[in-house]
């Protein structure tokens, strides 16, 4: 926990740094904001699936508050870490470098917070008819439900990077993830709008549970039982991936220690 | 000229050369780049799955213009942004010296001299959704409509050069350029959809002030039939006058260099 501390302390200090890019980064999450604008000029014309224009904005506004909460990049600087051979540094430290990146990955939330948090309360003040979940149990809940989200897409996020142990350029990889994330975890599109079959399957999936979920939970869109489910649908995921992230991480090092020697 | 054009391909061969030497790097380029008109095609067909007119735009119409963003994307991608990181590296290690010394237009020399031609694919495959978006509405666009459309691709190619030449020359004050061009590519996004679809001072911004609507939206409505001459002219004149702004701004920004050496 110290390591950890002291890491988030070096990495917190870096994002101040570029706080401007920190700044950009917020700014450039573009895509969801041309969504909703494409979602209401179609709802224009009367509601699209019981969805009218306040609850687009409602939906997409939760869904830019969890990618801010949960978005990591971190998977580009280990791309480069690990081609450079930066990794060799890293593992001759006293801890495994999965702490770096956890440390690298959380860095930028205190600072998001502060924008986020007055951001959202001018949104419930000023948008009427917003319907934002505003309780303190609800809210408690959905910060619950954002650490299960940023657990299994950091869990994902660095098994993928760990592919570096055998692919020179993981970038491409994630690109095939974010393709997948972007589309079925609702950070484009909320669920409800796809067709019934598929959304049945997607409630299987880990990604419903990054974004989606959370963002239910702000909007008032789920409640009782389900909210419980959906946090140990969290928990069982992450426990699934971490398996997948120590076998992958096993075989990697002693792949990677064969090339090194 | 020529002897501008000899030099272009001496620098394009041996990017070439030292592209093709990677060459799983350059298969995993090419699935990458099958994998995003996908990605937004089933993107689009959820919009279409509620509504049969986005903007005015059927589905395959739409289609088009995602396949205009493509074409631009991958023109930005193969000999813009590769420029791009690299004047900005030269600027920040003071090394644009080696640039400027050569005998040649030195704006020539930083901003168009290296490319990525990877991302040929992308244009190859916005091609691609042009045609198949005209085949399945069984269109065939006449002549003239044709030469409007050979007159709007290359003055697009000038706006998007202008207009990545000046972030590019803002770098000499801000040394972390990189993020300016991100905000391009943020504005660049609102290309993938008709801009008709967006509310009317958005659409105002992308028509006037960042010309995005004649990359994507203008050129795949002039196939379609669905433009006036005046609009042709207008992304020429555009194209003419970012082209000229944007020369005199590197012009009087490479003033403010400072360079390692000095």
């Amino acid at each position: 926990m110290k390591k950890f501390l002291a890491e988030f302390r070096a990495c917190w200090n870096l994002v101040l740094e570029y706080r401007l890019q920190v700044f950009i980064w917020i700014l450039t999450i573009v895509l969801p904001l041309i969504m909703l604008a494409v979602w209401l000029s179609i709802a224009a014309g009367g509601p699209v699936a019981g969805y009218d224009r306040t609850r687009f904005i409602a939906y997409y506004l939760a869904a830019l508050i969890v990618r801010n909460m949960t978005g990591m990049w971190f998977i580009w600087e280990m791309d480069s870490e690990m081609r450079l051979g930066a990794l060799s540094f890293r593992l001759l430290k006293p801890m495994n470098p999965i702490v770096h990146y956890m440390a690298l990955a959380l860095s930028s939330r205190p600072i998001r917070l502060l924008i986020l948090v007055p951001m959202s309360v001018l949104a419930v003040a000023w948008i009427p008819g917003l319907n934002w979940a505003t309780d303190f149990s609800s809210l408690l809940l959905f910060a619950v439900s954002l650490v299960g989200a940023w657990t299994i897409l950091f869990l994902m996020q660095y098994t993928i990077g760990l592919a570096g142990f055998w692919i020179t350029r993981t970038i491409g990889l994630n690109d095939a993830w974010f393709f997948t994330y972007s589309l079925t975890s609702g950070y484009l599109v909320p669920l409800d709008l796809f067709p019934p079959v598929v959304r049945e399957v997607l409630a299987y999936l880990p990604f419903r549970y990054t974004m989606s979920f959370p963002v239910e939970i702000l909007t008032n869109r789920v409640s009782g039982i389900a909210i419980f489910q959906g946090i140990a649908m969290q928990w069982i995921w992450s426990a699934a991936i971490y398996l997948v992230y120590q076998w992958v991480w096993k075989r990697g090092l002693r792949r990677y220690s064969a090339v090194g020697a | 000229m020529r002897r501008h054009l000899k030099i272009l391909l001496i620098y394009y061969r041996a990017s070439l050369l030292t592209q093709v030497e990677y060459r799983a790097n350059f298969g995993a380029s090419f699935a990458l780049s099958l994998l995003w008109p996908c990605w937004i095609v089933s993107l689009l067909s959820v919009f279409f799955y509620h509504t049969s007119s986005l903007g005015g735009w059927s589905f395959n119409e739409a289609m088009m213009v995602l396949g205009m963003y493509d074409i631009f994307i991958g023109l930005q991608e193969t000999i813009l942004a590769p420029n791009l990181q690299q004047v900005t590296e030269h600027i920040q290690k003071g090394t644009l010296d080696f640039v400027l010394l050569k005998p040649a237009n030195g704006q020539f020399l930083a901003t168009i001299t290296s490319c990525n031609l990877t991302r040929l694919f992308d244009v190859a495959i916005g091609f691609g959704l042009v045609v198949a978006g005209l085949y399945r509405l069984g269109r065939v666009p006449s002549f003239l409509e044709i030469a409007a459309f050979a007159v709007m691709l290359p003055a697009g190619t000038v706006i998007v050069y202008s207009i990545w030449l000046l972030t590019t020359s803002m770098a000499f004050w801000f040394v972390r350029i990189d993020n300016f061009g991100e905000i391009f590519y943020a504005f660049y996004e609102t290309g993938r959809f008709p801009v008709t679809v967006y509310q009317p001072w958005l659409r105002l911004i992308l028509t006037y002030v960042i010309p995005i609507a004649f990359l994507t939206t203008f050129p795949a409505a002039t196939l379609l039939g669905k433009i006036s001459p005046q609009v042709v002219a207008g992304s020429v004149g555009i194209a003419a006058v970012l082209f000229y702004l944007s020369h005199r701004f590197w012009n009087y920004a490479i003033r403010f260099y400072s360079s390692a050496s000095s």
